[in-house]
């Protein structure tokens, strides 16, 4: 997903790119907890009648769906954030804050879209300068990287100031 | 901008690796999915063996082809390898190569816990099947493995125990990738009440696996820990109780029998509305009552041991409960008759298949309502009667609804057409077969005759002849079968990417087949 927004007197824009994912973290949490009342429900009815090598079974079960699920919700909160100002492109990621910041001068600053060898791999949207480069949208569609990519060239080129010089 | 959709999985720069590494390292849904449907159909080939060897030795009465004992580790493993190995891994085929791409996500949500489930399964089949060749040989209590018969197997027996661990692991973890992907990782407008009915009733079943299997494998440890350890869980001799062994195998094995139906209702209902040329017919009506046979399902574990000595309340509950499920069931009986009802209606093999599951898988539940009834299950207990009510259920309705599955996504998984005409003559084959293999068993149940035993009494040698002829013409059909599939793989009429006229659905917007990553934008829901 990609959301644009634009601060006209600081003359900045920023592009926030986040996965998809299709439930919320507290519905996890809800789906989890009724579960985990099945499993203490079954596993306590059992171990009241002598059979208490269930209960150890249901809680390994347990933990390992807790685990996929956090796997995969962690997966979707990666974030990428570009923020293109009068003289600078950064490119901010991670999951709940900034963990690596990549900064380029604006007016050296390329974008390249380089398409895949092979037609079931994607394609890949980087930001250069200077022989520093940051791969950005990976988690993107074709579709959303290519729209992105054209989106930031025009935003990225070179300032009519600097041409006109 | 549209909506993107999340890569849950490292994509590097290439194809898939070459040759064997490809499907021993593959994350890919759509290879795991493949993996899944060729183990699937390898162990059914090896059940079916069994089956024959069962069918050949009731030929006649007295003792022909085999020892007793080698009888009863063929009806044992028979079963095992069928559910564990046959259906259970089918469906999950099924699952994999499908959810993602019906919901509109790019893969599995784990792909690396993918493979993993996958390939646990040819160790775990291989461990069970080695301990035929064990002292004391492979197990012959049945696939229920009641204590303390159970406890009398030879050197396989912590092989088995360890065994079935192994699918419990792989069943797990099959369930809680497909429940992780179907509620993390649904295309933007997928909501819960717009996927497909293969997608939910996956959920369901999905539900139920997690829900069980932790019972399965404690029954199974508290066997181990009986034959090894000295506890007496089950023995009566420690002060343990081996009817408690029942109570929790069938607190686990009544959902199971409905982990190996619910897909197939799902199935089934993509299936019809294609060529009836209809929308489906209720379908929120079709997902309450999939969630409301679920949910039955853990209540009416005991009508499976009537015989066993339960208090007249205790019968009632579970003979009423029973019943219950049979309301549901019906809805969806009901429902998909009336998508059919004024339908444009073309008979092409998957339709076949899906009406025969229809009309075959009614007759199973019929039955199976004349075993609910407790009185007379004392009757028709261990008896051929239940051999042919489960047969009916499990093979003209789980493993027809995987026929019927593979006609109608082959030509999508492999981009070419299946002959049809061959796909027909198999139907035809197989239909008629399975009834002369397994009606008769229903007057021989009724008569009297015992099941898991090698040897009967001489009035019931016609009907066991019947169906012994069936079980053959059965048996070689489902070569036919095989050869269809591999044919179709090799090449054949190329498919359209809709394949089916009246096809609706994410899957039908692909390419057939479809892109290695299924999609990697998101796909407008509508």
């Amino acid at each position: 997903m990609v959301a644009t927004d634009c601060d006209i007197e600081s003359n900045t824009r920023r592009y926030v790119l986040r996965p998809n994912r299709s439930i919320s973290w507290r519905g996890i949490t809800l789906l989890l907890g009724s579960i985990l009342a099945l499993y203490l429900m079954m596993g306590m009815a059992f171990a009241m009648v002598g059979l208490w090598l269930i209960l150890p079974f249901a809680g390994l079960e347990f933990m390992a769906l807790w685990y996929c699920f956090y796997l995969s919700f962690r997966q979707t909160e990666h974030c990428q954030v570009i923020t293109i100002d009068g003289d600078s492109v950064k490119v901010e990621s991670g999951r709940r804050r900034p963990e690596i910041t990549e900064q380029f001068q604006r007016s050296w600053a390329q974008v390249r879209l380089a398409k895949s060898t092979h037609r079931w791999y994607p394609s890949r949207l980087t930001i250069r300068s200077h022989g520093r480069e940051v791969e950005v949208g990976k988690f993107l569609s074709e579709e959303e990287r290519i729209e992105l990519a054209a989106e930031l060239r025009r935003e990225i080129a070179p300032l009519p100031a600097l041409v006109a010089i | 901008m549209s909506t993107a959709t999340a890569t849950h999985d490292e994509h590097h720069d290439h194809g898939p690796a070459p040759g064997l590494m490809r499907w021993i390292t593959t994350t890919n849904h759509k290879d795991i999915g493949t993996l899944y449907l060729l183990f699937a159909l390898l162990m059914f080939l090896i059940g079916g063996a069994m089956a024959m060897i069962i069918r050949a030795e009731l030929f006649m009465p007295g003792l022909q082809v085999v020892d007793p004992m080698f009888f009863n580790q063929m009806t044992t493993v028979h079963a095992l390898v069928m559910i564990f190995g046959g259906v259970m891994p089918a469906f999950t085929g099924l699952a994999n190569w499908l959810i993602p791409i019906m919901i509109g996500g790019p893969d599995m949500a784990l792909p690396r816990m993918n493979n993993w489930s996958f390939w646990i399964l040819p160790f775990a089949f291989t461990m069970l099947l080695s301990t035929l060749f064990m002292s004391g040989g492979g197990p012959a209590a049945g696939w229920t493995i009641y204590p303390p018969l159970s406890l009398q197997m030879g050197d396989g027996f912590p092989f088995m125990i360890f065994s079935i661990h192994m699918m419990g692991v792989s069943s797990v973890m099959g369930a809680i990738n497909v429940i992780v992907t179907i509620m993390n990782m649904r295309a933007p407008g997928m909501t819960l009440m717009k996927m497909p009915l293969f997608v939910w009733t996956w959920l369901i079943t999905a539900y139920l696996l997690i829900a069980t299997i932790p019972v399965l494998a404690g029954a199974v440890t508290m066997l181990l820990t009986d034959k090894f350890f000295g506890t007496s869980f089950f023995n009566a001799a420690g002060g343990g109780d081996p009817v408690m062994y029942q109570h929790i195998f069938w607190f686990f094995g009544h959902p199971e029998v409905y982990i190996l139906i619910l897909p197939a209702f799902g199935v089934v209902s993509q299936i019809i509305p294609t060529f009836a040329r209809k929308p489906l017919f209720g379908y929120s009506s079709m997902v309450y009552a999939t969630a409301s046979i679920a949910f039955l399902s853990f209540i009416v574990w005991a009508h499976h041991m009537f015989t066993v000595g339960m208090p007249v309340a205790g019968e009632l509950f579970f003979m009423y409960a029973t019943m219950l499920i049979a309301v549901p069931t019906g809805v969806k009986v009901f429902n998909w008759v009336s998508t059919m009802w004024k339908g444009s209606m073309t008979f092409e093999t998957p339709m076949l298949f899906a009406i025969a599951f229809v009309v075959l898988f009614t007759i199973g539940g019929f039955s199976g309502l004349m075993l609910a009834i407790s009185p007379v299950d004392f009757q028709y207990h261990d008896t051929y009667f239940v051999v042919a009510h489960f047969h009916y259920v499990l093979v003209t309705g789980a493993i027809y609804s995987i026929m019927a599955a593979t006609y109608y996504w082959l030509p999508k998984w492999t981009g070419n057409m299946y002959d049809e005409r061959l796909g027909k003559i198999h139907f035809w084959v197989s239909t008629i077969s399975v009834n002369v293999l397994f009606f008769p068993q229903h007057f021989l149940g009724l008569a009297g005759m015992p099941r898991r035993i090698p040897d009967y009494a001489p009035q019931f040698t016609e009907f066991n002849m019947i169906s012994s002829i069936g079980g053959f013409v059965f048996g070689l059909s489902q070569l036919l079968f095989a050869y269809i599939v591999i044919k179709t793989i090799r090449g054949g009429e190329k498919a359209t990417d809709k394949v089916w006229e009246g096809a609706e659905g994410l899957e039908w917007t692909l390419s057939s087949p479809p892109p290695y990553h299924s999609f990697t934008t998101a796909p407008e829901v509508k």
